[in-house]
C-alpha cells in the first residue's frame, strides 16, 4: 500500500513519452528536427541577408565567411534561402499531413465504428484512391492548376489519407469490441460521445506515429515535385526547387554548394523524422504496456 | 527412494525487470512419488507456474533465471543438463499440458501432424508408421471419431476436445512425469469433469506421476494425493490431500478453504481474506501473509518463519506452530 | 404487476452467419432462442450455463445493449421494446433509462478505458446525464470509490495502477454512479483470484442491502450462484431448461442437464463420494436446426418424443419450472 502512495500517478501518455526518452535514436532525430524547426522559424534573426535580395555582382560565390554556403546564379545567399526553404518544406509536410489525417481519421473511424454498408463504401473509395499513381496525378493537377505551394499541399494531402484511414479503421474495429465501449453504451453515451471520448484517445498513438512519418513523406513529395518544377514556384525557395539547381550539368560539376546542402537537409530531416516515428511506435505501443 | 520420480530441492527462480529483480519462486522443496499426484494450489503470482516452467527448463530467458537449487528427475539433475539433452527429456519423459489448448496447438497444422512430430522426434518413428499410433492415442483419450480428428485442424475442435488432444500429445511417449498447469481452468464444469476422469484413468493405467497446478481447491480434492499450498513464492503448507481438508493448519489455507462458496450458507456473508497479494517488489519483512492474516502477531511482521514439520507428513510455515521459546530464540 | 422490476418475454437474438463473396446470410447462430425471465424487485436472479449457452447475450439483449431479434421487455411497467408489436423506446428515452439499468463486466482489464483517470471513468455517466457539474461529479465519484472500498484519493490515478480486484471495484463504482435500480453483472468475479472473489461478492451483497438493488447475476460457477442468488435459471443452447429458487434447484434438480451439471462440480472434500453423470459428446452448434429438445443428443434418458417435439417450460411446483418431456408427465428419470 505504501508503494501506491509513493508512486506519482502517471497517465499512459506520460509513461509512453518516458519510454521514448530512453530511445537514443529517436531522441537524436527529435533534437535534429527541433534545431531545423527553430532555425527555420527564426531565420530573419540568424541571417542578415534578404531571402530574395539579388546581387548579380556576386553570383556563384564559393562558401566564405561572408556567404557561409556561397551564392547562386543571381547572387542570393544560399544559406539564407536554405533556412527560408525549410519553412516552406516543413509547412508543406505539416499541412499535407494534417489534411491526410483529418480525412483519414474521419473516414476510418466512421467506417470502422458503424460497419455495414457505410464501411463498405468507404473502403471501396480507399481502394480507388490507392490505385492513383501519386506522381502522375500530381503532375497532371500541377499542370492544370499551375505550380504552387498550396497545390502541393492539397494534392499530397488528398492522395495520402488512404493509408491512415485503413490503419484507423482496423484499430477502431478492435477497440470497439472492448468492454469499456460497451460500458460507455450502458452508461447512456451516444455514438458521438463514444467516438470522441473513448475511441479517438485510444487510437491516438498510431495516428501520431503515422502522422510523423507522413510529414516525412510530405517533405519528400514536395522536394520531388519542386525538383520537377511542378511544386513551389521560384523565387520562393524550397529544398526541392533548390535541388533543381542540380539539373544543370554545370552547377552539378562546379557549384556543389547549391545542391549538396539542400540534399543533405532533406536526407537528414527524413531520417530523423523516421527515427522519431519508429521510436514513437515502440514507446506508445499498448501491447508493450504491462 | 527407488520410486521417487521427481525431487526438487531449494529451488529459487528469479526475474529481472526494469523495476528491479525479485524471486518468483523462493526456496521450494518437494518430491513426487511414482504414480502419485502432487497438487500445487495458490493464487496468481504465487509462483506455481514458474515452478513448473523451471522443471521443464522453460523459464523465459533472458529475464528469468534459476539462481539455486536442484531438480532431480529419476536421480538426474535437470539443471546440469545442456539444452539439447533437455530437449530429449522434454515432451518425452516429462510432458506438459497448458491452460489454453488453443494457443498451445499450432493452428496451421493438422492434429495428426502435430502428434506425429513428437513421435518422430522422440521415438524415431517414420511418418508412415505414425498415423495408426495417432489414432490409437486419440482413441485412448476418449475422442469421438479419432480417424477423422487426425486430419482436422485445431480450430475445428471444441475446447474440451483440444485439451484431450493436448493430453494425447503429452502421453504419446509414455512420460514418467506429466506437468498439468491449470489444465481445466478454461473448460466448462461438465468438460472439466470429463478431462479429470480421463487423467485419473491414465494415471492408474500408466503409473504416470502428475504435477497438478491449479487455483481451485475443488479440483485438488478430486485429483491430488499430496498438496503444496503456495503463497508469494514460498510453500506455506505441505501435506496429503485428506489432511489438508480435515485439519488445515496455515491461516492462509484455512481462509482459502473457508472462502469457497460451497462452505458458505445462504444469507451469510462470505469469509474474506482482506487486502491482496503483496507486490514482489514490496515484500513484507516478516511472513508474506502477515499483512492479510487475522492471527498475525508481532513476530510475524518481524521475521520470516521456516517450514516446520508438525507431523511426519504435515509441514507448515507459520509462527503459530512454534513454541514460545522457539519464537523468543528467533527474535 | 408491480412486484416485478423487469419482465422479459420470449426474447431472441439470432446472429446472421455470412458466407461467400457477396456476404449472403447462410444461417443464424441462435444465441438466445426464446428466453422469458421475470425479476422481482430486490432479488438476485442467477443465470448459469456453460460457455456458449447464450447467458451473456441474454443479459445484454435484456437491457437492450444488443438489438433483439424477437420478444419484449418491460421495465417497471414501461415497455423497452416489443419486437412483435413493433414498439421500441426512442433513443433518447433509452439513454434516460440507462440511468436505472447498469452493468458490471467480466474482464476488469478490458472494461476500463486505459486513457482515462479513475475519476473520469466513474463520473462519466454523471456528467453525461447532467446530474452534476464536473467538479461535483468528481467529488461524488470519490464517495462512490469509498463506498466500494477504495480510497477516494484514487480519482487521479489511471486503471493500469490497480490490481484486478480493485479494477472490478472501480467498475462497480461506475455502475453505481447513476443510482441504478437494476444491475446486470456479467461474470463479475470469474477473472479474479479466489481470495479476491469473495471480497467482491461481499461488496455486491452489502451494496444491494444499502441501495436496494436488484441483480441479474450471470455466472458459470454453480457454487457461487447457489450461495449468492435467490432464483436461478439454467441455460442450455439459448434456452432456459430449468428455473427455480436456489433451494429447489440444488436440492431437487429435475432437468437431466441440471443434474449432470451439478454432478460435475468438483468435490468439496477428497473423501466425498459423488455420483458423476458424465455427459457424452459435445454441445451441438447453436446454428443447427432442432426438431425437438436441444439436449436430446446428449441426454441419457432421451425418449423418442424428445427428438420430435420441443418441450415447453412447465411449472412443476411453485416457482420451479422445467423444460423436459419426461418431468412431471409420469415419465421416469
Amino acid at each position: 500500500m505504501s508503494l501506491e502512495n509513493s508512486v506519482k500517478s502517471q497517465s499512459p501518455w506520460q509513461i509512453g513519452f518516458k519510454r521514448l526518452k530512453k530511445n537514443r535514436l529517436a531522441m537524436i532525430g527529435f533534437t535534429l528536427l527541433c534545431i531545423v524547426v527553430i532555425i527555420s522559424v527564426f531565420a530573419p534573426l540568424i541571417t542578415r541577408y534578404d531571402r530574395d535580395a539579388i546581387d548579380t555582382l556576386n553570383s556563384y560565390q564559393k562558401p566564405s565567411a561572408e556567404h557561409w554556403l556561397g551564392t547562386d546564379e543571381l547572387g542570393r545567399d544560399t544559406f539564407t534561402r536554405l533556412l527560408y526553404g525549410g519553412r516552406i518544406s516543413l509547412s508543406v509536410g505539416l499541412v499535407s499531413t494534417s489534411i491526410a489525417v483529418l480525412i483519414g481519421v474521419t473516414l476510418g473511424t466512421t467506417g470502422g465504428y458503424h460497419g455495414g454498408y457505410i464501411d463498405n463504401i468507404i473502403m471501396r473509395i480507399v481502394d480507388v484512391f490507392m490505385c492513383f499513381p501519386f506522381f502522375l496525378i500530381a503532375i497532371v493537377v500541377a499542370a492544370i492548376l499551375g505550380p504552387s505551394i498550396w497545390n502541393v499541399m492539397i494534392i499530397s494531402g488528398i492522395l495520402g489519407w488512404t493509408g491512415i484511414a485503413r490503419i484507423v479503421r482496423a484499430e477502431v474495429l478492435s477497440i470497439k469490441e472492448r468492454e469499456f465501449i460497451e460500458a460507455a453504451r450502458a452508461l447512456g453515451l451516444n455514438s458521438k460521445d463514444i467516438i470522441i471520448k473513448h475511441i479517438i484517445p485510444n487510437i491516438m498513438a498510431p495516428i501520431i506515429v503515422y502522422a510523423t512519418l507522413g510529414i516525412a513523406r510530405g517533405i519528400l513529395s514536395e522536394a520531388g515535385l519542386s525538383f520537377l518544377g511542378l511544386g513551389v514556384k521560384p523565387p520562393t525557395p524550397s529544398w526541392g526547387n533548390m535541388l533543381a539547381a542540380a539539373q544543370s550539368m554545370r552547377s552539378l560539376r562546379l557549384h556543389w554548394w547549391l545542391w549538396i546542402p539542400p540534399g543533405c537537409l532533406v536526407f537528414f530531416m527524413i531520417l530523423s523524422i523516421n527515427f522519431l516515428g519508429d521510436g514513437l511506435r515502440d514507446a506508445l505501443d499498448p501491447k508493450l504496456k504491462q | 527412494m527407488q520410486n521417487t520420480t521427481l525431487v526438487v530441492e531449494n529451488l529459487v527462480t528469479g526475474f529481472k525487470t526494469s523495476e528491479g529483480s525479485f524471486n518468483a519462486v523462493d526456496g521450494v522443496d518437494f518430491k513426487i512419488e511414482g504414480g502419485k499426484v502432487l497438487g500445487i494450489v495458490g493464487e496468481s503470482g504465487c509462483g506455481k507456474s514458474i515452478t513448473s516452467l523451471s522443471i521443464m527448463g522453460l523459464v523465459p530467458k533472458p529475464n528469468g533465471f534459476i539462481s539455486s537449487g536442484k531438480i532431480l528427475f529419476e536421480g538426474q539433475d535437470l539443471l546440469k543438463l545442456s539444452e539439447p539433452e533437455m530437449q530429449m527429456i522434454r515432451g518425452n519423459r516429462i510432458a506438459m499440458i497448458f491452460q489454453e489448448p488453443m494457443t498451445a496447438l499450432n493452428p496451421v497444422f493438422k492434429i495428426g501432424f502435430q502428434i506425429a512430430e513428437i513421435l518422430e522426434t522422440h521415438q524415431h518413428l517414420k511418418r508412415s508408421e505414425c498415423k495408426p499410433i495417432c489414432i490409437e492415442l486419440l482413441k485412448r483419450v476418449g475422442l469421438p471419431r479419432p480417424e477423422k480428428v487426425v486430419d482436422e485442424y485445431p480450430h475445428q475442435l471444441s475446447g474440451g476436445m483440444r485439451q484431450r488432444v493436448m493430453i494425447a500429445m503429452a502421453l504419446s511417449c509414455n512420460p514418467k512425469l506429466l506437468i498439468a498447469d491449470e489444465p481445466t481452468t478454461a473448460l466448462d464444469v461438465t468438460v472439466q469433469a470429463q478431462v479429470l476422469e480421463l487423467m485419473k484413468d491414465l494415471k492408474s493405467e500408466f503409473q504416470t506421476s502428475i504435477l497438478f497446478i491449479t487455483h481451485d481447491l475443488g479440483v485438488i480434492a478430486e485429483m491430488a494425493d499430496n498438496v503444496l499450498v503456495m503463497y508469494a513464492g514460498k510453500v506455506m503448507e505441505e501435506t496429503d490431500c485428506e489432511t489438508l481438508f480435515d485439519e488445515p493448519l496455515h491461516p492462509y489455507t484455512l481462509a482459502l478453504l473457508c472462502s469457497r462458496p460451497e462452505r458458505i450458507k445462504r444469507g451469510e456473508s462470505p469469509i474474506c481474506i482482506p487486502g491482496m497479494v503483496p507486490s514482489p517488489f514490496d515484500m513484507p519483512k516478516g511472513c508474506a501473509f502477515a499483512p492479510r492474516c487475522a492471527l498475525s502477531k508481532d513476530i510475524c511482521k518481524e521475521k520470516k518463519p521456516e517450514l516446520k514439520a508438525i507431523s511426519p507428513n504435515h509441514k507448515v510455515r507459520c509462527w503459530q506452530y512454534y513454541s514460545e521459546e522457539e519464537q523468543c530464540q528467533n527474535i | 404487476m408491480s412486484e416485478y422490476l423487469i419482465r422479459a418475454k420470449g426474447i431472441k437474438k439470432h446472429f446472421p452467419i455470412h458466407d461467400g463473396i457477396f456476404s449472403r446470410t447462410v444461417g443464424h447462430v441462435k444465441a438466445v432462442d426464446g428466453v422469458s425471465i421475470d425479476i422481482k424487485k430486490g432479488e438476485i436472479f442467477g443465470l448459469v450455463g456453460e460457455s456458449g449457452c447464450g447467458k451473456s447475450t441474454t443479459g445484454r439483449t435484456l437491457i437492450n445493449l444488443i438489438e433483439p431479434t424477437a420478444g419484449s421487455v418491460t421495465f417497471e411497467g414501461k415497455v423497452i421494446y416489443d419486437v412483435e408489436n413493433k414498439i421500441a423506446v426512442s433513443t433518447k428515452d433509452m439513454q434516460a433509462l440507462r440511468r436505472d439499468i447498469q452493468m458490471i463486466f467480466q474482464d476488469p482489464y478490458a472494461s476500463l478505458d486505459p486513457r482515462m483517470t479513475v475519476g473520469e471513468i466513474v463520473s462519466e455517466g454523471i456528467v453525461k446525464h447532467k446530474m452534476a457539474k464536473k467538479k461535483e461529479a468528481i467529488k461524488k465519484s470519490m464517495e462512490l470509490l469509498e463506498l466500494c472500498g477504495l480510497r477516494g484519493s484514487n480519482v487521479n490515478k489511471y486503471p493500469h495502477e490497480f490490481s484486478g480486484g480493485q479494477r472490478q471495484r472501480i467498475g462497480i463504482a461506475r455502475a453505481l454512479a447513476l443510482n441504478p435500480k437494476f444491475i446486470v453483472a456479467d461474470e463479475p468475479i470469474a477473472a479474479l483470484d479466489v481470495s479476491i472473489q469473495s471480497q467482491v461478492l461481499l461488496l455486491m451483497q452489502e451494496l444491494k442491502k444499502k441501495l436496494g438493488l436488484t441483480y441479474l447475476f450471470i455466472s458459470h460457477d454453480l457454487g457461487i450462484v447457489k450461495y449468492f442468488c435467490d432464483r436461478i435459471g439454467v441455460m442450455y443452447l439459448g434456452n432456459i431448461v430449468e428455473q427455480g429458487t436456489s433451494e429447489q434447484l440444488f436440492s431437487n434438480p429435475l432437468h437431466p442437464y441440471t443434474k449432470s451439471l451439478l454432478s460435475a462440480v468438483p468435490k468439496t472434500h477428497p473423501r466425498e463420494v459423488r455420483e458423476r453423470i458424465i455427459l457424452k459428446g459435445d454441445v451441438p452448434s447453436p446454428s443447427s436446426h432442432f426438431e425437438g429438445c436441444k439436449f436430446y443428443s446428449r441426454c441419457a434418458y432421451a425418449k423418442e418424443i424428445c427428438n420430435r417435439e420441443i418441450p415447453e417450460l412447465k411449472e412443476i411446483e411453485k416457482d420451479h419450472l422445467v423444460s423436459c418431456h419426461l418431468v412431471g408427465s409420469g415419465g421416469e428419470l
